[in-house]
C-alpha cells in the first residue's frame, strides 16, 4: 500500500497503530492515509478489536444518536463537557464540534466548556451538567437527593438515565483515548469529521 | 457463554432477592415485559445466572443498550484475551476500589476469588496495597498503570508504556488493560449514580467456605 505520510504524531501503542485488523475502520484508515489527510487515530483502537468495536459503536449510536428524551445536541454537549473535565482534548474538541454543528452555536458550546456557570445556557440545562460533573468527578457521593433535585428542575427519570449513561460512556472514551496516545487533529479536520457524526451518528 | 462464577452462584443458596432502592427506578424482573423481558431472558440463558444483576437493570429502560452492554462485557471482561480472566478481574477489582464503587468491588472481587485470586490478594487490591506479596512485580506495574488511567488519564505518557514493556507486558496486553480499565470508569459511574449497593456475593463465598470447614 502506498501511504502518504501525515503530520500526525504516532500513538503510544505503535504496534496497535501499525496492525489494524480487517474492519470498516481499517478501510477508513487506509483511505485517509492514501490521501494524506488528518484522520481520527481512535480508528486504530477500533481496528485493533473489531468485535468489541462493533458493540461499542452500537451502544454509542443508540445512546448518543437515536431518539431519546434528551436532545442529540445536549447529549453531545454532555460528551464535550465530560471530556473537558477529564482533560481529554481529543474527545472534547471532537464532540464540541459535533455539539456546535447540531446546536448551531459554537460560541455557546465553548462557553460551557470554559465556565459552565458563566455561560448563557438555561438554568435547567446547567443543573443537568452540574450533575454530570458530579458523575464524572465524585460519582460515589451521589444519592437520591441529586436525582430528586433534577426531577424538581424539570428532568424526568428517562432524561437523567441518558445523562448518566452519556457521561459514563465518555468517562470510558476519555481514558481509552488519552492512555493510548490518540492525538487531536486540526480544528478543520475535527469539523469535517464531526459534521458526518452529527448527521450519521456513530456506526460505520 | 458460561462463566464459572455464575455457575457457582446458581448453586449457592441465596436469600430471596428483594427489590433494591435505587436513585432512579429500574424495571425488576417480575415487572419486565416486551423487549426488556426478552433482554433479561437473554442474560439468564447466555450467562447462566438465574438473577439479572443490578448493573444491567440500570439499562432496563433501553433494551438495545442493555444488549450492547452484555456483548461488551462478554467479549471484553468475561473472556480470555491477551490478558487472562484473573488479571482482568484484578484490574476490575482495583479500579472499582479506587472509584469507591461498592457494587462492582463486590461483584468483581467475587469473580476474582472464583478465578483463583485468594482472600489476601482481594484485600490488598481493595485497599490499594499493591506491594502485597500476593501481587507479582509485573502485576504491580500493570495495576499502577490502571490506577493512573483511572485517576489522571491525561497524564499518561509514552514512558509509561515503555516501562510496562520493560516489565514484560506485550503491547497487546497493555492495550487490553487500557480498554478494561476505561470500561470500569464507565460501569463504576453508572452503578454509583444509580446507587447500587453491594450484592454481598463475597459474603456468600465466606459463608460457603465456613460451611465446608464446619463439615
Amino acid at each position: 500500500m502506498n501511504t502518504v505520510k501525515t503530520t500526525q504524531e504516532p500513538m503510544f501503542l505503535t504496534g496497535v497503530e501499525q496492525n489494524p485488523k480487517p474492519s470498516p475502520y481499517r478501510d477508513l484508515i487506509e483511505a485517509a492515509q492514501s490521501t494524506g489527510g488528518d484522520y481520527w487515530q481512535i480508528w486504530h483502537l477500533l481496528a485493533f478489536d473489531p468485535e468489541a468495536a462493533h458493540h461499542l459503536a452500537a451502544l454509542s449510536h443508540t445512546l448518543m444518536h437515536k431518539p431519546s428524551p434528551l436532545s442529540p445536541g445536549l447529549r453531545e454537549l454532555i460528551a464535550a463537557y465530560t471530556s473537558s473535565l477529564n482533560r481529554c482534548d481529543f474527545c472534547m474538541k471532537a464532540h464540541a464540534a459535533v455539539a456546535a454543528q447540531i446546536l448551531g452555536d459554537e460560541a455557546l458550546v465553548w462557553s460551557v466548556i470554559r465556565d459552565l456557570e458563566a455561560s448563557a445556557l438555561q438554568e435547567k440545562e446547567k443543573a443537568l451538567l452540574r450533575f454530570v460533573r458530579k458523575v464524572t468527578l465524585d460519582a460515589a457521593s451521589i444519592t437520591a437527593v441529586d436525582t430528586q433535585q433534577l426531577n424538581q428542575a424539570g428532568w424526568d427519570d428517562g432524561s437523567i438515565f441518558y445523562a448518566i449513561s452519556a457521561c459514563a460512556l465518555f468517562n470510558f472514551y476519555n481514558r481509552w483515548i488519552s492512555a493510548s496516545g490518540v492525538h487531536p487533529v486540526s480544528d478543520q479536520a475535527f469539523k469535517g469529521l464531526a459534521s458526518r457524526m452529527a448527521v450519521k451518528g456513530y456506526i460505520r | 457463554m458460561t462463566t464459572p462464577e455464575y455457575e457457582l452462584l446458581s448453586k449457592l443458596p441465596r436469600p430471596a432477592a428483594g427489590a433494591v432502592r435505587t436513585n432512579l427506578p429500574v424495571i425488576e424482573e417480575s415487572e419486565a415485559s416486551g423487549e426488556t423481558a426478552e433482554a433479561y431472558q437473554y442474560f439468564r440463558v447466555n450467562f447462566g445466572r438465574p438473577e439479572v444483576p443490578g448493573i444491567l437493570k440500570c439499562f432496563s429502560s433501553s433494551p438495545a443498550m442493555m444488549r450492547s452492554i452484555m456483548q461488551i462485557a462478554s467479549t471484553l471482561i468475561f473472556s480470555e484475551g491477551f490478558l487472562g480472566r484473573r488479571t482482568k478481574e484484578m484490574i476490575a477489582t482495583y479500579v472499582s476500589s479506587l472509584n469507591a464503587c461498592p457494587y462492582c468491588l463486590d461483584s468483581h472481587g467475587f469473580s476474582l476469588r472464583v478465578q483463583g485470586g485468594d482472600e489476601a490478594m482481594l484485600q490488598a487490591l481493595s485497599t490499594g496495597n499493591l506491594s502485597h506479596a500476593s501481587i507479582t512485580v509485573p502485576e504491580r506495574y500493570l495495576l499502577w498503570f490502571a490506577g493512573k488511567i483511572t485517576l489522571e488519564s491525561h497524564k499518561v505518557e509514552q514512558a509509561d508504556i515503555v516501562d510496562l514493556r520493560a516489565s514484560g507486558w506485550e503491547e497487546q496486553q497493555i492495550a487490553e488493560c487500557i480498554h478494561v480499565t476505561a470500561m470500569f470508569a464507565c460501569f463504576n459511574r453508572v452503578a454509583n449514580a444509580f446507587g447500587l449497593p453491594s450484592q454481598d456475593l463475597l459474603g456468600l463465598i465466606s459463608k460457603s467456605n465456613k460451611e465446608e470447614s464446619d463439615r
